[in-house]
């Protein structure tokens, strides 16, 4: 159990460290325009990724002003962008300086339950607690997003609604139809994975409590009650898909929004409130590049808090007791978090959505009703279990989220021939071998995997794929995938766009309702069948036929997840693809990267 | 007299008697304790509530202060052998005294003078949300809402006023500070499900998480100069949680205690039970003098009982 748990933490780690869907945040951070310390005592800080803004700002205005003194020398704060979990693991672990940043004088998790499960593990090794209790210095919770005319459906806010309904709406045969609106077909329920999204956790936590009727001491023999396992079960079965951050969701749903069909690509996204103000405010994933005008979505979110209780994600400020911090680093982080603590501070953090953790400070604008959000909710605040039942929590999750179908695509053309790692001398084959090899154990038991490959002139007939392994459990056919990945070369060119048809079109043949039914789709190029002439007609077919089959209420969803391998790629044109069936594109750009994107990008299963 | 003058002679005033505690101590006239005649620092155990307190007026070489929960300090006094660990005990009564009851259960002499100084007391009140509101006068009512899932704060048992608040709601149950454990049987299910139906944190993080995260605490129980402090925060007006005096009128009391008949003891009381100590004390909130009135809690050897119980 452990060593599994330190494997999910370690994935969240690596994933967080190296990837993102389509872009590169997430990894660990610039300096954010912070520029040179000088001789100044340095605080490095790592924080979770959806306050890295913020607290730039805060360390710039810090370092600037007459309180960053310590003992007569200055002080500079310094952020970096550390997803929670990872930061977890490589505080337990060893922090590779070289790799990840400067080891931290203060972390900052999106949750203080990330600072238990790291003294648990140390304590499992008998070591000291790193992570000493903390104050937040601003929170926000989770809450059910629902688009407004769904919530309104529900009769929410006058009519409470939590998990329970969840469970029964994801259940119903008439699905929306129940309840008038049989245009927006089943329910349907985005969800991240708990291994990877503190809000996944936090929704994993609020299901399991909601399920039992409990707001506190939630135990291991709760969890193995059959009752809560069918709970559990049947909220899993509406979920569209899963995913390693929230913002997945939120950049579809504004997406489809402008498309008019954002109704039937989910009813319901598990995410902070901070994040649903971002969404509302026409910023989805809560970054506004230079420039970037926002504009608010046609159909706006509304928060749910849950009738059984919520959980907060209470952004804890923690000076690690770790041997690397000094007496002086440590005074000097204090000063810091006095500094953010300030109410003139506390304004600016709500003023990024946060609810600030200085009572001196009222909860104001935004986090006001026109934005979606009720600052008088949530009424009932869940306890974070102890770290052994979090992780008896995720174990049982592995078992009863939704099962999924998923085609793997790999492409074996002439170009993956290429050098991607010098040291190794592995080419970008090797490189995607070995990822999607390691990948295959995140599976569980239930899913059902393929293997595909594709290059041109496969045969004498000049085919485009050759189908190695077909869609069965991958509890039978492990060894098999396993062999035949290992055995692929380089060969020919990429006709990545007849391929990637022709694959979309082969799970949706075999669409089972009751899984997550998907391709994941690798390749380091450009389209290139030998005739270019028609390569935006072919393009243009492509999409009219991902976008026709993920629309409308009766939909049958088949998501296409491409991993853009290697600086040639072309991820413009597989984000929009990725983007045709409601999914992502993940960036590979850096071939050693690779393993750590595909662990992303099975996330989602 | 001109505010400014008001300050300089309190300054000097203090100064003063700084000066004469040390001057106290350098004539090794302990007075009261047997004058052993070391000269060491004085060794001050002082609860976490009033770590600054003892912070702000015994900072000097003097004096060697110790801050840590009153449970953990109660155990070292129930159990060393030879030597005292400590000179003086700055904690909340009774604690000294429930000290001793544990001692003379295990056989050994007493170590607290019958009458210790009380230089400040506070009394206990609820900061409570508004659809709570008169309920949290009753300890009764506050029960009855645990039991149906509100969240009541009463501090950490291992704090000093833990043990204070939960003798508070005990009398309040029970209807009387006179009781003893044969009302255990239907007494303590009733408490624990008050002490178990939210986080058990020091008063001051209950009531700071109470405005912070909404929904973690509907009621919190504490002394009223911080719970007046946190209501008047903007977000707990915000919210319009309301300060209810519970009942029975119960206090904390602190008390400056003696151990051992130490003789180094002296300097480190007359600065707490002084004109330091008390402004040090009105600074924090705390009411000085102490109220004359008894403190409104059971007696000390069933306060022991009860906190065994209900652990």
């Amino acid at each position: 159990m452990k060593r599994r748990w330190a494997a999910m933490v370690l994935i969240l780690g690596l994933v967080a460290a190296g990837c993102s869907p389509g872009s590169d945040d997430g990894i660990t951070s610039s300096d954010g325009g912070l520029g040179d310390p000088g001789d100044c005592v340095v605080v490095d800080l790592a924080v979770s990724s959806e306050k890295i803004s913020l607290m730039t700002d805060l360390a710039k205005s810090f370092n600037r002003s007459d309180e960053a003194k310590v003992g007569g020398d200055c002080i500079f704060a310094r952020p970096q962008s550390k997803a929670s979990g990872g930061a977890a693991t490589l505080l337990g672990t060893e922090w590779d300086e070289d790799a990840e940043g400067p080891r931290p004088v203060v972390w900052s998790p999106a949750s203080s339950a990330w600072g238990a499960v790291l003294n648990q593990r140390l304590a499992d090794r008998g070591e000291k607690a790193m992570a000493p209790e903390s104050e937040p210095f601003m929170q926000t919770p989770l809450v059910i997003a629902m688009p407004k005319p769904m919530a309104d459906a529900l009769g929410y806010p006058g009519k409470p609604v939590g998990f329970a309904d969840i469970l029964e709406l994801s259940q119903s045969a008439e699905g929306w139809a129940a309840y008038g609106h049989p245009e927006w077909g089943p329910f349907r329920l985005g969800k991240t994975n708990p291994n990877f999204s503190t809000s996944g956790l936090s929704a994993l936590i609020a299901q399991a409590y909601a399920a039992t009727g409990k707001t506190t001491g939630l135990s291991k023999e709760d969890l193995d009650n059959p009752k809560t396992e069918a709970f559990a079960k049947g909220v899993e079965s509406s979920v569209v898909h899963y995913g390693d951050i929230t913002m997945t969701f939120l950049n579809n749903w504004f997406r489809t929004d402008r498309e008019g069909t954002s109704l039937t690509y989910a009813s319901a996204v598990a995410v902070e409130e901070k994040s649903l103000i971002d969404y509302n405010a026409g910023n989805p994933d809560g970054i506004l590049d230079p420039g970037e005008r926002p504009r608010k979505p046609r159909i706006p979110l509304v928060a749910v808090y849950p009738k059984e209780g919520t959980l907060f994600s209470d952004n804890p400020f923690i000076v690690l007791d770790a041997p690397w911090v000094s007496g002086q680093e440590r005074q000097a982080a204090k000063k810091f978090e006095a500094y953010i603590k300030r109410p003139a501070n506390q304004r600016k953090v709500l003023k990024f959505g946060f609810r600030p953790g200085n009572p001196d400070v009222a909860v104001a604008a935004p986090i006001v009703s026109a934005n979606g959000v009720d600052p008088n909710e949530p009424q009932t605040l869940l306890d974070v279990p102890a770290p052994p039942v979090v992780l008896h929590l995720l174990d049982k999750w592995s078992e009863q989220r939704k099962s999924a179908r998923v085609l793997v695509v790999l492409d074996v053309s002439g170009s993956m021939k290429e050098l991607a790692d010098p040291d190794s001398g592995e080419t970008r084959l090797d490189l995607a071998k070995k990822a999607a090899i390691e990948a295959l154990d995140q599976f569980k038991e239930d899913d059902e995997v393929g293997l595909r490959v594709f290059t041109t002139d496969l045969d004498q007939s000049g085919a485009t794929f050759i189908d190695l392994v077909p869609i069965e459990r991958i509890g039978g056919n492990k060894e098999q995938l396993r062999r035949q990945i290992s055995e692929q070369f380089p060969r020919n060119a990429t006709p990545l766009y007849d391929v990637t048809r022709e694959s979309y079109e082969e799970v949706l043949e075999g669409y089972d309702p009751k899984r997550i039914n998907a391709v994941v789709l690798l390749t380091d190029g450009v389209n290139d069948d030998g005739d270019s002439s028609d390569d935006e007609q072919q393009l243009e077919s492509m999409l009219k036929v991902l976008r026709e089959g993920s629309e409308g209420e009766s939909a049958k969803p088949v998501r296409i997840f491409p991993i853009a391998f290697g600086a040639e790629a072309d991820l413009d044109t597989l984000r929009t693809i990725a983007e045709a069936t409601n999914a992502a594109a993940y960036n590979a750009s850096d071939p050693k990267t690779i393993t750590k994107v595909f662990t992303a990008v099975v996330s989602n299963f | 007299m001109p505010p400014r003058l008001a300050k300089l002679l309190a300054f000097v005033v203090a100064v003063a008697m700084v000066a004469g505690a040390f001057w106290y101590r350098s004539r090794g006239e302990g007075g009261g304790g047997g004058g052993d005649g070391d000269d060491g620092a004085v060794r001050v155990a002082c609860i976490s509530e009033l770590a600054e307190v003892c912070r702000t007026v015994l900072d000097g070489d003097g004096f060697e202060v110790t801050v840590a929960d009153a449970a953990e300090t109660a155990a070292r006094l129930e159990d060393f052998q030879g030597e005292a660990p400590f000179d003086v005990w700055v904690t909340l009564d009774p604690w000294p005294e429930m000290v001793d009851v544990q001692r003379a259960a295990a056989q050994q002499p007493g170590l607290f003078p019958a009458q210790v100084p009380r230089p400040a007391s506070a009394a206990l009140v609820t900061l409570a949300r508004p659809e709570v509101g008169t309920d949290a006068r009753s300890w009764e009512r506050l029960a009855s809402r645990a039991q149906a899932g509100d969240n009541v704060g009463v501090p950490s048992h291992e704090t000093a006023l833990g043990a204070v608040v939960e003798g508070q709601a005990a009398v309040g149950i029970e209807g009387s500070s006179d009781f003893g454990s044969e009302v255990f049987d239907e007494l303590i299910p009733v408490l624990q499900g008050v002490v178990d139906s939210a986080p058990r944190l020091p008063s001051e993080r209950q009531l700071l998480r109470m405005v912070a995260l909404q929904g973690s605490y509907d009621a919190v129980v504490g002394p009223v100069f911080l719970v007046n402090r946190v209501a008047r925060s903007a977000e707990a007006q915000r919210q319009r949680l309301v300060v209810i005096p519970t009942l029975p009128a119960a206090r904390a009391d602190v008390v400056v205690a003696r151990v051992a008949a130490s003789s180094r003891a002296d300097q480190a009381i007359v600065l707490l039970t002084g004109e330091t100590g008390a402004t040090a004390l009105r600074g924090q909130g705390w009411a000085v003098p102490a109220g004359r009135e008894p403190t409104g809690l059971p007696d000390p050897d069933v306060l022991v009982a009860l906190r065994e119980e209900i652990g």
